[in-house]
C-alpha cells in the first residue's frame, strides 16, 4: 500500500510542471575494463548522446537515452567496433534560483558492442548508473547541462573454450549537453 | 534565443569532433583469441583395446591454443564425436569400445564448429579368445579343443565367475567387466547374474552356464552340481 502511495505521489509530482524536452550531450571518459580475477584495461572513449524526456525540470523526470561510442582502445577483440546503448534514467530536480537546477539521476541500461572474434561477433551488455548535474536555463525552453555520472557495466561472457571469461567495467564520466524543453 | 542555441550547438559539435579524431590503437585486446584447437593424439596409440585395460590411454584430450602463446586442456567442454559408434563412442573425450574390433575417426566441435585441423582415428585391438576361472577354490578345467569348461559344486551358495580375455595383440584382462553376458541353462540348479558372473548354486543337478562377450566370443562352462550337506 505504501509502495503504491509513493508511485502515485511520483506520477502525480510528474505530471504537475511537466513537459516533454529533447536533446544531446557528449562526454568523453576512461573506463576500466576488468577480467574476472585477472587483468585489468583502461579504455577512453567518446560518446555521443541523444535523449528525450519528459518531466519537471525542477521536479521528477524520466529520461531515455541512446549512446554511441567507440573505444580507443581494443579490449575484446584485435578490431573491437562500435557500441550502442539505451539508458533508462530516472531524476530528481530542484530549483537553486539564478536558472540553475541541480538534480540526482539513477537509472539502469543495456547495449550492444561489435567485436571481431572467433567465438563472438557481438557482445551484450547491461549497465547500473547514477549521478548528479546542474541545468542552466539559457532561455525559457532551452537548458545547458553539465553533470557527472558513474556507471557499473556487466558484459556478456567471452567464451575461450576451456572457460567463460566474465568483464566487468566501471567509470565516471563527465558530459556536457543541451536540452530543449516543448 | 536562436544565436544562444545555435551557439552552444555549435559548441557542442566543436566539442564532438575534437573528441572524434583519434582511432582505436592496435594494444593487445584483454582477452585473449583462440588460434586453434587440437585433438592430442600421440599418447592414444592410434588404439584403445576391445575392453578398456589399465594400460589403455583411452582418454584423448584438446588443447585450445591462444594467440598469446597459452594453451589451456577443453576436453571437457567439446561436442565430441564418433563417425561409427557401432564401433565407439566418446564423450569428453573418453572411448567407449562398443564393438570387438573396428575403427573410427574422432572430431571434436565447440558451439557447431570444427577447430580442430584433422580427426584422430582410434582402432579397437579385438579380443581374441577368453577363458573361464572361479574367484572361489573351485576347479575348473576345459577340455582338449578348449571351448567347454566344467565345474563341479558341492555346496549351495555364491561363487564369482571371471571372463578372462586375450587380445590380439596377445595383452590380457583378468576379469572382462563390460560388454559380457551370462546366462544359465538351468535356473533350478544355478542362477547367474547376467553381468556381474555370480553364480548362486541351489539345488543338485546340471547346468550349462554360458557367457558371451560382444555377442562375439561365446564360452560354456557344465557344472555338476552334487550338495552333500
Amino acid at each position: 500500500m505504501r509502495i503504491i502511495a509513493v508511485l502515485l505521489s511520483l506520477c502525480f509530482s510528474l505530471l504537475a510542471e511537466s513537459a516533454g524536452y529533447i536533446g544531446l550531450s557528449i562526454e568523453d571518459s576512461t573506463e576500466f575494463f576488468l577480467l574476472e580475477g585477472k587483468d585489468t584495461v583502461n579504455a577512453s572513449t567518446p560518446q555521443y548522446t541523444i535523449k528525450a524526456g519528459y518531466g519537471d525540470i525542477a521536479g521528477y523526470g524520466v529520461e531515455a537515452a541512446l549512446s554511441y561510442m567507440d573505444y580507443t582502445t581494443n579490449v575484446f577483440s584485435k578490431n573491437d567496433g562500435a557500441a550502442l546503448m539505451l539508458d533508462i534514467t530516472l531524476f530528481k530536480g530542484w530549483d537553486a534560483g539564478h536558472a540553475l537546477y541541480p538534480y540526482l539521476d539513477v537509472g539502469i541500461g543495456m547495449g550492444n558492442m561489435k567485436v571481431d572474434r572467433e567465438l563472438e561477433s557481438s557482445l551484450t551488455f547491461s549497465s547500473f548508473n547514477f549521478g548528479a548535474g546542474v541545468r542552466y536555463l539559457i532561455r525559457k525552453n532551452v537548458d545547458f547541462d553539465l553533470g557527472i555520472n558513474y556507471k557499473l557495466r556487466t558484459w556478456q561472457a567471452v567464451s575461450l573454450v576451456s572457460e567463460q571469461v566474465k568483464v566487468k567495467s566501471h567509470l565516471i564520466n563527465p558530459y556536457i549537453g543541451i536540452n530543449y524543453h516543448f | 534565443m536562436k544565436t544562444e542555441l545555435k551557439h552552444s550547438l555549435s559548441t557542442l559539435i566543436l566539442a564532438a569532433f575534437m573528441l572524434g579524431c583519434g582511432g582505436t590503437s592496435d594494444s593487445d585486446p584483454l582477452i585473449p583469441e583462440i588460434v586453434s584447437i587440437e585433438i592430442d593424439g600421440t599418447d592414444v596409440n592410434s588404439s584403445v583395446h576391445a575392453i578398456i585395460i589399465d594400460a589403455d590411454p583411452s582418454q584423448l584430450t584438446a588443447t585450445v591454443t591462444y594467440d598469446d602463446s597459452t594453451s589451456a586442456n577443453a576436453a571437457d567442454q567439446l561436442d565430441w564425436e564418433s563417425n561409427d559408434t557401432a564401433v565407439m563412442t566418446v564423450l569428453n573425450g573418453r572411448i567407449t569400445p562398443v564393438a570387438n574390433g573396428g575403427t573410427a575417426a574422432i572430431s571434436a566441435s565447440y558451439r557447431g564448429r570444427l577447430f580442430t585441423t584433422a580427426d584422430k582415428n582410434v582402432t579397437i585391438t579385438p579380443l581374441s579368445d577368453i577363458n573361464i576361472t572361479c574367484e572361489q577354490d573351485i576347479n575348473v578345467t576345459v577340455d582338449s579343443n578348449d571351448t567347454l569348461y566344467h565345474a563341479e559344486f558341492n555346496t549351495a551358495g555364491d561363487y564369482t565367475l571371471l571372463a578372462n580375455g586375450i587380445f590380439e595383440d596377445n595383452m590380457t584382462v583378468s576379469a572382462i567387466g563390460s560388454n559380457i553376458e551370462w546366462k544359465s541353462s538351468n535356473t533350478n540348479v544355478a542362477t547367474v547374474g547376467e553381468t556381474t558372473g555370480i553364480i548362486t548354486i541351489i539345488a543338485t543337478g546340471t547346468a550349462d552356464i554360458n557367457v558371451s562377450v560382444f555377442n562375439d566370443i561365446n564360452k560354456t562352462l557344465l557344472i555338476d552340481v552334487n550338495i552333500t550337506q
